[in-house]
């Protein structure tokens, strides 16, 4: 009802949401995320169908009308408005809910489109705060709102943050009005398909199928495992027969092998060809699906990203919004050199897909996107860590695998030694300790020297890995990290996006020299944290990195920010940034 | 038990120039020692109590370990931790930060640039109360949560409030053109 709603304010002429709106009428049935219907119905369905008696059927009826009268009070009770500052949001059936949230706080606008969304021309439009709750989700508006409420936003986000804005004048295609620039994309990034299949069979995705097989048998139970092993082996053997037509044998009544000469090892590995390539169909169809036509484009001041087949997802940030810029290789990734870049703005995480991950780039131009999204003509030189560094990795490591290895071969005596006896928990501890202060136990200390023999080579071979990878560099308008042992990151986080700057030192660092220092970044991207630093630098850095971020990067960092660095050409199909295509402005 | 900042603080330029000095490291009021003292007896006390009670219950022939060993590390963490602590803290109002500097076994040093803040709480338990302390809890947007800065006494928790508001106010002024949002 508007008598409830916030007084509007004077409508401006360009803004076409100052009166207060209700979402599409679609958000009745599509307004709630089909998992939670299925959640919700699941229940009353299942007693439904199990009892079958007329009155459970009247009973799931009386649950689906109070959920759509429910939804459909909901819908009549949800306004939002936009009056060029403020998005104002008010909804709720019992209990009112106003929210604010002021365009300069905006970190992040989204619009999704699951395929449901698409068939009936409708989006959902997420708009992210760097709060944790102060979130808006307007689920589900007719499309060309949403996309007219993004741009309204945008338009009204550059007018009151960017009013100010020199570069605006310099852009060749723009007469000095930033207004007008919004709205119109200027190639950034395109992922090709191949590109993305190969992030899709190189990713983590493809444990995503075997972790669901091994799932479905833990649950199934052994016994039924079995079971469906034999099942498989059946048909497996049956259509080996019907191929080669060689053995006329019947299958035996007790699901052993069918096929002379066929053998359980022989089954194993079918079924495991068969599971991999399952396995890397599934996890290409997925990343397809997921990640498939992936562009980067630039609108004015802001990042606008789209991606997915079957689902669009279209999210805009604001390009001095991000708070930190991530480049990963997996050890595959490594090998092939490429890498993954994942960007964070401030802006509420829930569920995986909030920040944007660049499937796969190929590995200098990760660090030109890198670059390019920070504003940067390069990023820091990495310098290594103090040798103490390394000290300290390969204790680490040694501390975890040598206790590891430790237990292991005691379990492993304490098991094959008879005398162990397990009728009670006292007697077995009893056996144990006899076992252990047994004059002849000189075996297990011989076992416990040569796993921890093992567990020092590795430790020190891991550790060597892990801290030729480390290492750290800064200047006024970025700082950034690399880390990782198998698989390798480096962050980088913008000096004027850092919001406090903390040292730590725990007893043993202090004994080797070192500080772990770590920049605090907003949202949900974490910290960046450059472990073991030399004291006196560690010291240095959060002197310098303090200033930098109580000044805002500094004066040279925000100044020229908006300028036309954004606008750096690469001569690289998948890297087209900026509008002209020519090979001369490579920024160097 | 909480009293949380408004912005609209009017600071007492008479008042507060006593209590913070800036530049200067500072160390927390005396009284803390006895906080925490107080604090460390009744978590310590009442684990001991239920120890004690559940060793003298299945009256083992080696219940006095841990009743005797616990006896000896809550005397320590009473008696010992809570002065190296009050040491080992010193905070400074800075330039363009506030210096926090604390730790026995893990030193940190922790600087929240003014430009940063977000919201400043001022909080007094019901021991702090006893003692005349409050705590003063800076909030940046950084995801890892607020810096806390512990034995103020009452009175000068409002003045450094003030004098932190100030410099907050000061420093967004000084950004202000270009960046409206320090997130």
């Amino acid at each position: 009802m508007p008598s409830d709603l916030p007084p509007a304010p004077v409508p401006r002429p360009d803004v076409p949401f100052a009166a207060p709106r209700a979402l599409h009428p679609a958000t009745i049935v599509v307004g709630v995320p089909l998992l939670q219907i299925i959640q919700a119905l699941l229940v009353p369905t299942a007693a439904a169908l199990t009892a079958g008696s007329p009155l459970t059927f009247a009973l799931l009826g009386m649950v689906i009308t109070v959920g759509l009268v429910a939804r459909t009070l909901a819908w009549h009770r949800f306004r939002y408005a936009f009056d060029g500052e403020v998005v104002s949001v008010s909804r709720g059936v019992i209990s009112r809910q106003h929210r604010h949230v002021d365009i300069a706080r905006i970190q992040q606008v989204e619009i999704d489109r699951p395929i449901i969304h698409r068939l009936l021309g409708v989006s959902t439009v997420r708009i992210d705060t760097a709060g944790s709750a102060a979130d808006v989700e307007l689920r589900v508006t007719a499309h060309r709102d949403a996309i007219a409420l993004r741009d309204a936003i945008r338009r009204n986000q550059q007018r009151v943050l960017g009013g100010d804005i020199p570069a605006a004048t310099t852009k060749p295609n723009d007469p000095g009005d930033r207004v007008a620039s919004a709205g119109k994309l200027e190639p950034v990034l395109e992922v090709p398909i191949r590109h993305v299949v190969l992030a899709a069979i190189t990713g983590r995705q493809l444990l995503v199928l075997p972790a669901v097989i091994g799932a479905a048998f833990q649950f199934i139970g052994g016994r039924f495992a079995d079971q469906v092993g034999d099942r498989i082996a059946v048909v497996i053997g049956w259509t080996l027969r019907s191929l080669s037509v060689t053995s006329p044998s019947p299958t035996p009544p007790d699901g052993s092998w069918p096929l002379p000469g066929t053998n359980g090892a022989f089954a194993a590995v079918i079924v495991g060809s068969v599971v991999l390539a399952a396995t890397v169909v599934s996890a290409a169809v997925v990343g397809v699906v997921r990640d498939g036509g992936f562009t980067l484009a630039r609108d004015g001041d802001d990042l606008v990203v789209r991606r997915g087949w079957g689902s669009t997802r279209t999210s805009t940030i604001p390009l001095q919004r991000i708070q930190l810029v991530r480049i990963a290789r997996n050890p595959v990734r490594r090998w092939l050199g490429f890498s993954a870049v994942r960007m964070h703005s401030a802006g509420r995480a829930v569920g995986a897909d909030r920040r944007i991950i660049v499937p796969l780039l190929r590995n200098d131009r990760a660090v030109q996107l890198a670059t390019w999204l920070l504003n940067v003509d390069a990023l820091p030189k990495l310098e290594r860590h103090p040798r103490a560094a390394r000290r300290r990795r390969t204790w680490r490591w040694m501390r975890r695998l040598g206790l590891i290895t430790v237990v292991a071969a005691v379990v492993r005596w304490v098991v094959t030694s008879d005398v162990v006896e397990t009728s009670s928990p006292a007697q077995f501890v009893r056996s144990v300790t006899t076992v252990l202060a047994n004059p002849g136990v000189e075996g297990l200390a011989w076992m416990i020297a040569g796993s921890l023999l093992i567990a020092a080579l590795l430790a020190m071979a891991l550790a060597a890995a892990e801290y030729r990878h480390l290492a750290h560099g800064l200047d006024d308008a970025v700082v950034a990290c690399r880390r990782g042992t198998v698989g390798v990151a480096t962050l980088v986080a913008p000096a004027r996006r850092i919001q406090q700057v903390s040292v730590v030192a725990n007893w043993w660092q202090r004994r080797l020299g070192l500080t772990s220092l770590t920049a605090h970044t907003a949202g949900a991207g974490g910290d960046l944290v450059i472990p073991d630093l030399d004291r006196d630098l560690a010291d240095q850095h959060l002197q310098r990195l303090a200033r930098l971020a109580a000044t805002a990067g500094g004066a040279s960092g925000r100044s020229d920010f908006h300028q036309d660095r954004h606008r750096t050409v690469v001569d690289e199909p998948d890297l087209h940034v900026g509008s002209e295509p020519s090979r001369g402005d490579v920024d160097t | 038990m909480t009293v949380t900042s408004g912005p609209h603080h009017e600071p007492d330029p008479g008042h507060w120039q006593s209590a913070v000095r800036p530049g200067e490291p500072q160390t927390l009021a005396p009284t803390i020692v006895a906080l925490w003292r107080l604090q460390a007896a009744l978590s310590w006390g009442i684990t001991w109590l239920v120890t004690a009670t559940g060793a003298m219950i299945i009256s083992a022939s080696w219940r006095w370990i841990p009743i005797g060993g616990m006896a000896v590390g809550a005397a320590v963490w009473i008696v010992v931790v809570p002065r190296m602590r009050h040491r080992r803290w010193t905070w400074q109002v800075d330039i363009d930060a506030l210096e926090l500097r604390y730790g026995i076994v893990v030193e940190r040093r922790i600087a929240v640039p003014y430009f940063r803040i977000q919201q400043i709480d001022v909080t007094r338990g019901p021991l702090e109360r006893l003692l005349d302390l409050a705590s003063i809890e800076v909030t940046t947007a950084s995801a890892s949560g607020a810096s806390r800065l512990p034995g103020i006494r009452a009175s000068d928790a409002v003045s450094l409030r003030a004098e932190l508001i100030d410099r907050a106010r000061a420093a967004t002024a000084e950004v202000e053109g270009d960046s409206r949002d320090a997130v």
